[in-house]
């Protein structure tokens, strides 16, 4: 347990940040909408995740801030892209509606295209969330700690039980995180499908 | 279906015909800059000499590259007395002298493994932990005292080596306040210089070190034993010629000379190879350009890799998506498989792989195709899920046969959502491949390694708009074919 748990609370730590700030900028950059933002993004998706890494390092040197810098900027794209993948699913007659009710842009987004686009948006940070669990083992590239850090310890001295050490974890991660936004996205989905019956 | 046949060619090609080639040494090296270096050397003057040479150079630790050597998936490659003492015999060093640590080392070997440690080169890379200039700390037993309040960089291997964190929590009682380990060994200068770390475990033929600036610390309780660097060569491929060939090259090497060289490819952005032949000409590289062969070759390798894991992945999701098309609970099975594989960190797989199918392309078309076969069953079985339940009635009230209904009614029907998947999963593929390198897959991974150790942006930044491009490419071609389905469908 001693030998997991630092490495394990690094993960965490360089996990959420990352998707806190990804969500963060996918969300304001989805709602721009602009078309170069998500063409942008749609190439953002095809760097590898080393690449933004190793790309990252001149700028910030080493460890976690710019391992930090290269996971945000890898799960921003996902996030982005189902913001502005949801908020298109929203009628354009129904924001008429909202505005020719007197509705400002803030309650429009709020009370209608959020809600309305929020299954699509759910499933969005899902992907970031597990492209992040998984991606951020590469930091031990750069130092950024974590459980890759494990991982990489196991393949330099050929112990397997060191690789799993920081695999399965990784995988226990990736697994709540799918079971839990999964649960969001249906019911979001489910309760959206209950109002528009009712 | 052409093009099927082109690239299961393509395959054959790229996974078995470097192994055919009779009578080739296979050269090793491990994943660090000297290594390169070294291993190019040796590579180099076995070629002059008429020798095919294969390289095998981005083994991911010492107990990898000795585990190659041992199931003979390489010849040859260079290695240092005091980690073999720790790694291969796992014995402690008990402050001998160089000659008796090689006298142990050789023994064991030419008793317990068949392979031959031919005459040592005049570099001692021995293990020092450097500070910053200014620092108070002279000694380890200086440092020990006040370890616990500092952080320690350090490579993948010296954590868990006894000639590392544990031979200096034994004999020194060495306790760090945190420990950052670095897969890119070489980026512990970056951290000590930019002051994020405040030790890194260093080897005397860094260039850093001859370039000065960095404090060596006195191990003065013999911790560390010589690190002779030598040749160790299998002795079924050890001939007199090969002998003598490395022994030439061994004579011409000692520590300056070594931190020299590095110094070419990390301070002054040569490749290994230029740098390698260069001294072997006995003449200084001329200045260093970007790499533009090596990108090419890179990506093609890595062009390769990804088409190949695409090709064996299809055959494994197609049978399986088959065999789940009409099973309810088996489709739901598959498909929450897909997801916790899925999970599973490319970096873990390839390690994982490397017991059961060993070190470079085949492993690494192996773990790729996994992640493949993983996207193209969930978009194959959507696919399925969203073909309209009466469409097998009618087309059997149409009379037509199960093959018929298959062929004229499913494959059309289904093939949007399949091209869809095969696209996602090649762009995936062509990211994925860059970790295929930790397990020397090569390709442009491999460059991004190295341009990483050279702390070169245009290199990275090359490397990685190769792989983008070749994404986008794929991305592009396949998004065509895609259209053209959806409106043969329509």
């Amino acid at each position: 347990m001693n030998a997991l748990l630092p490495p394990l609370l690094e993960h965490l730590r360089l996990s959420g940040a990352a998707f806190a700030l990804s969500v963060a900028l996918g969300v304001a950059l989805g709602l721009t909408g602009s078309r170069i933002v998500t063409q942008l993004a749609n190439l953002a998706r095809t760097l590898p995740s080393l690449a933004v890494l190793a790309l990252a390092l001149p700028l910030l040197g080493t460890g976690f801030l710019p391992s930090l810098l290269a996971l945000t900027l890898y799960a921003t794209a996902p996030v982005l892209l189902a913001v502005v993948a949801g908020l298109g699913l929203v009628d354009p007659s129904l924001r008429e509606i909202a505005s020719g009710l007197g509705m400002t842009r803030w309650q429009r987004l709020r009370r209608i295209e959020f809600p309305l686009g929020s299954p699509v948006i759910v499933a969005g940070l899902r992907v970031a969330a597990i492209e992040i669990v998984a991606g951020a083992t590469l930091a031990t590239f750069i130092g950024g700690g974590g459980l890759g850090d494990l991982i990489a310890r196991g393949l330099a001295v050929r112990d397997t039980q060191q690789i799993l050490l920081g695999a399965v974890p990784v995988v226990v991660l990736a697994l709540l995180l799918e079971a839990g936004l999964g649960q969001l996205e249906r019911k979001l989905a489910g309760k959206l499908s209950d109002e528009v019956g009712a | 279906m052409r093009w099927i046949l082109l690239i299961a060619l393509l395959l054959t090609h790229l996974l078995w015909a470097p192994a055919s080639r009779a009578e080739t040494i296979r050269v090793g090296a491990k994943n660090f800059t000297e290594q390169w270096i070294v291993g190019e050397l040796y590579a180099q003057a076995l070629e002059r000499a008429g020798i095919t040479v294969e390289r095998r150079f981005n083994l991911a630790g010492s107990a990898i590259a000795h585990a190659a050597l041992v199931a003979s998936e390489i010849d040859l490659y260079p290695e240092y007395t005091g980690t073999a003492l720790a790694v291969v015999l796992k014995e402690p060093a008990r402050g001998e002298a160089s000659d008796t640590v090689l006298a142990r080392v050789r023994a064991f070997y030419q008793r317990e493994i068949g392979a031959t440690w031919l005459t040592p080169s005049g570099i001692d890379n021995g293990n020092v932990l450097l500070m910053r200039p200014g620092t108070q700390v002279a000694d380890l037993s200086a440092l020990a005292r006040i370890a616990p309040k500092l952080t320690i960089g350090l490579g993948t291997e010296f954590v868990d080596r006894d000639d590392g964190l544990p031979g200096l929590e034994r004999v020194y009682g060495m306790k760090f306040g945190r420990v950052a380990t670095f897969s890119a060994l070489a980026l512990r200068y970056d951290a000590l210089t930019r002051a994020q770390v405040d030790v890194i475990n260093g080897f005397a033929t860094d260039w850093q070190i001859a370039d000065g600036a960095l404090v060596a610390l006195a191990d003065d309780l013999a911790l560390f034993p010589p690190y002779q660097l030598a040749p160790v060569v299998r002795n079924a491929a050890l001939t007199p010629r090969i002998a003598s060939i490395l022994d030439a090259v061994s004579a011409r090497l000692d520590t300056a000379t070594m931190q020299r060289l590095n110094g070419l490819v990390e301070r002054d952005r040569f490749e290994p190879a230029e740098v390698a032949q260069a001294f072997l000409d006995g003449v200084e590289p001329t200045r260093a350009g970007l790499p533009w062969s090596r990108l090419a070759r890179a990506t093609l390798e890595h062009a390769g890799l990804a088409l190949a894991s695409i090709v064996v992945g299809l055959a494994v999701a197609l049978p399986l998506a088959l065999l789940a098309a009409r099973r309810d609970r088996l489709r739901a099975t598959m498909l929450g498989f897909s997801a916790l594989f899925y999970a599973v960190p490319s970096l873990a797989l390839f390690a994982l792989l490397l017991p059961l199918t060993g070190l470079g392309t085949v492993s690494a078309v192996i773990g790729l195709s996994l992640y493949a076969a993983m996207v193209l069953l969930r978009g194959l079985l959507g696919g399925l899920a969203a073909l309209p339940p009466q469409l097998d009635e009618v087309a059997t009230g149409l009379g037509l046969t199960p093959r018929q209904r298959l062929l004229r009614v499913t494959v059309p029907l289904l093939l949007p959502a399949f091209v869809a998947s095969l696209r996602t999963a090649l762009v995936a593929a062509i990211g994925l491949a860059t970790i295929a390198a930790a397990i020397d897959a090569g390709g442009l991974g491999q460059m991004l390694l190295t341009g990483l150790a050279q702390r070169w942006p245009a290199k990275i930044a090359l490397s990685a708009g190769a792989a983008v491009l070749l994404a986008l490419l794929a991305d592009r071609a396949l998004l065509l074919l895609e259209r053209q389905a959806r409106s043969s469908v329509a």
